[in-house]
């Protein structure tokens, strides 16, 4: 929601319309509270203001925004019955609040009958029942590293390294826990490394809390894309993918996605590479879905991790 | 100096909340004097802009042909039960933790939707998940939420779908809803919808008493679809330490031997794809047992992907058929 630069027309008429009648309920505010609270800076909030103070036409003349900001930054309102209430929910607020409100719901540790459950029984009462439901199926040390999180509390872990396939111990502390793409990680202090590191939770198979605790401190969950990017500086795969194989961009993080300039539907996607062992698995699914255009060393790299599973594995057949 | 688009555009409002009979253009331009330009074509492209511009946040503006003396004029007003938020009395513990459940997502519109709720968003949450966006969910939720049918195109066909409701699986969103066509339950994934889904508020359906989602979904994906050969169930080895990954991921009750920490799974094996794809996910740590023609499948693939070439060259576009819902 941050804006660099004037806001839109849009933008600014949608924000007024939700800062006038939160302001007419209390009759006066603050300037800071209101920056703080709708995240707009205080010279753009003014302007909206005095903006809206001009409006109003004969015959309405009685119905005009009345506004004064007295010399200590408090703004005081008397605001015509019209905007008293906000404007209805539109579809895309109504979903994001349901959605919100099921997934935390669906959290360990949530209340299935308490607030949270009645507000959405209340949105849905106005928004009408829709039968959405989130299956946030969390693997079973999810709960524990969530109440980690809260206290800071130290936990020991048996870990299978997604790129290794080894089991290792190890002391970490949880400062985050998130799912993208159906996945969930734990964002922790890694006593090993001495680094922030991410963990597949599903590959932790056991976890316990030692007793001891860190500072609690806040971390930056990664949204999205991006938060493969946050791991130390992995190599990169170019591939081309038929049309076949796009699950592959759904599936993992990528760094780029075009369209093939031979328009036939394939994609050039850039992938940041965890470890080989990683991408000759992908490689190996994908089979002819896929073919590497850089870096060379990997060119033949599914072919080859084809060939030595059928040697490992089915060398009689 | 004129008046400002933002002063413009809330007299607009205001003007159309306001007035008890539709007001046609040039009575609104009238109204609010000074406010629009007064040649017609100009007049015309501002209005239009600023309507438009109201649509999109949200306002209902209601439009109604005249007859009479003014026969074929269009006209509008906005009625403000549509127009304002109504019945929803939240307590603040309510609203509070709503507030903490939007920190727990990243979505902007739900930011807004709390603002007209008088809340505020909290700064953060130890637990977040990114969920996939689409265009499309607002647009299906709403539509399940008043029993509208829908119409789409997947796979190059028109579909209309009436929508019993949105599941959300392992990070994808999926439509579940009654397809007129195949007069069947069927299941949509959302984001492989091409173009906009419409919704038909004149065509409505009741949800089918106690309806759930997740029961029209199958459990796996492995399970999607028919196989060929009949086989339904495959045989899995696993090395450890994988196999207790495996273990936690498919249950206890697929475990059907294990020995020396090699453990053997039952593994749904009828969506051939999607089987193929998670045995291999497991590398080298796994190993197809039986039935004999699912170990042969596997070992074709494996071999097709041993001779591919080792240089770029084109993969074939028209290869196996995707694994996913219908």
């Amino acid at each position: 929601m941050t804006q660099k630069g004037p806001s839109s027309l849009k933008v600014r008429l949608r924000r007024l319309l939700v800062i006038l009648p939160w302001l007419a309920e209390r009759g006066s505010a603050s300037l800071a509270e209101m920056c703080e609270r709708f995240q707009i800076s205080e010279k753009e909030l003014v302007a909206d203001l005095e903006q809206a103070a001009m409006c109003g036409l004969p015959p309405f003349l009685d119905e005009l925004v009345d506004l004064y900001i007295d010399d200590d930054g408090v703004a005081h309102i008397d605001v015509p019955r019209f905007f008293t209430r906000p404007l209805r929910l539109t579809a895309p607020e109504g979903f994001s609040l349901l959605m919100a409100g099921r997934h935390a719901l669906a959290l360990p540790g949530a209340e299935a009958d308490g607030p949270l459950a009645r507000a959405l029984a209340k949105l849905e009462a106005v928004l009408g029942s829709d039968g959405m439901v989130l299956d946030l199926a969390q693997p079973a040390s999810t709960a524990e590293l969530v109440a980690a999180v809260t206290t800071a509390a130290e936990v020991s872990i048996s870990y299978v390294s997604a790129s290794s396939d080894e089991v290792s111990e190890r002391i970490i502390v949880p400062r985050a826990v998130f799912s993208d793409r159906g996945r969930w990680y734990v964002l922790a202090d890694d006593d090993r490394s001495g680094e922030e590191r991410t963990f597949r939770i599903d590959r932790i198979l056991a976890c316990q809390t030692t007793g001891r605790h860190a500072q609690t401190r806040e971390v930056r969950v990664p949204s999205g894309d991006e938060w493969f990017d946050d791991l130390p500086a992995m190599a990169t795969v170019t591939l081309r993918v038929a049309p076949a194989g796009r699950w592959v961009v759904e599936r993992f993080p990528v760094r780029s996605v075009r369209d093939h300039e031979s328009g036939d539907g394939s994609l050039v996607v850039e992938m940041a590479v965890v470890s080989e062992g990683w991408l000759r698995q992908v490689l190996v699914r994908l089979g002819r879905d896929a073919t590497v255009l850089a870096p060379d060393e990997w060119c033949d790299l599914g072919a080859r991790a084809a060939a030595e599973l059928l040697a490992a594995r089915y060398a009689a057949d | 100096m004129g008046p400002s688009p933002l002063e413009r555009v809330t007299n607009l409002l205001t003007l159309l909340l306001e007035t008890r009979v539709p007001l046609t253009l040039k009575q609104v331009s009238h109204e609010l004097v000074g406010m629009y330009p007064d040649k017609h074509v100009a007049l015309r492209g501002a209005f239009e802009r600023d309507k438009a511009l109201l649509r999109d946040i949200g306002v209902p503006i209601e439009t109604e042909v005249l007859g009479g003396d003014q026969a074929g004029e269009t006209a509008y007003r906005i009625d403000r039960d549509r127009y304002e938020l109504r019945g929803l009395q939240l307590d603040d513990d309510e609203r509070h933790a709503l507030q903490m459940a939007v920190a727990t997502i990243r979505s902007d519109a739900g930011q807004e939707g709390l603002w007209k709720l008088g809340g505020s968003v909290l700064a953060s949450s130890s637990v977040v998940t990114n969920v996939v966006q689409h265009v499309a969910l607002p647009i299906l939720r709403a539509a399940s939420g008043s029993r509208n049918a829908v119409t789409f195109r997947y796979r190059g066909t028109e579909r209309e779908l009436h929508p019993y409701g949105l599941l959300l699986r392992e990070g994808f969103w999926y439509a579940i809803g009654h397809d007129r066509d195949h007069a069947e339950v069927r299941t949509y994934r959302v984001d492989r919808i091409e173009g906009d889904v419409v919704s038909h508020p004149n065509k409505t359906f009741e949800r089918p008493e106690g309806f759930d989602v997740r029961a029209a979904f199958p459990a796996d994906a492995k399970l999607l679809g028919e196989s060929d050969d009949g086989a339904g169930t495959a045989e899995v080895a696993v090395d450890p330490p994988l196999a207790e990954v495996v273990r936690a991921e498919l249950g206890t009750a697929s475990v059907a031997r294990e020995d020396a920490g090699v453990v053997v799974f039952d593994v749904p094996c009828v969506n051939r794809d999607a089987f193929r794809s998670w045995v291999l996910g497991l590398g080298a740590r796994a190993e197809v047992l039986g039935p004999p023609q699912v170990r042969a499948d596997l070992v074709a693939w494996l071999r097709s992907v041993a001779a591919l070439p080792g240089h770029p060259a084109d993969p074939q576009a028209d290869a196996a058929p995707e694994a996913g819902a219908s």
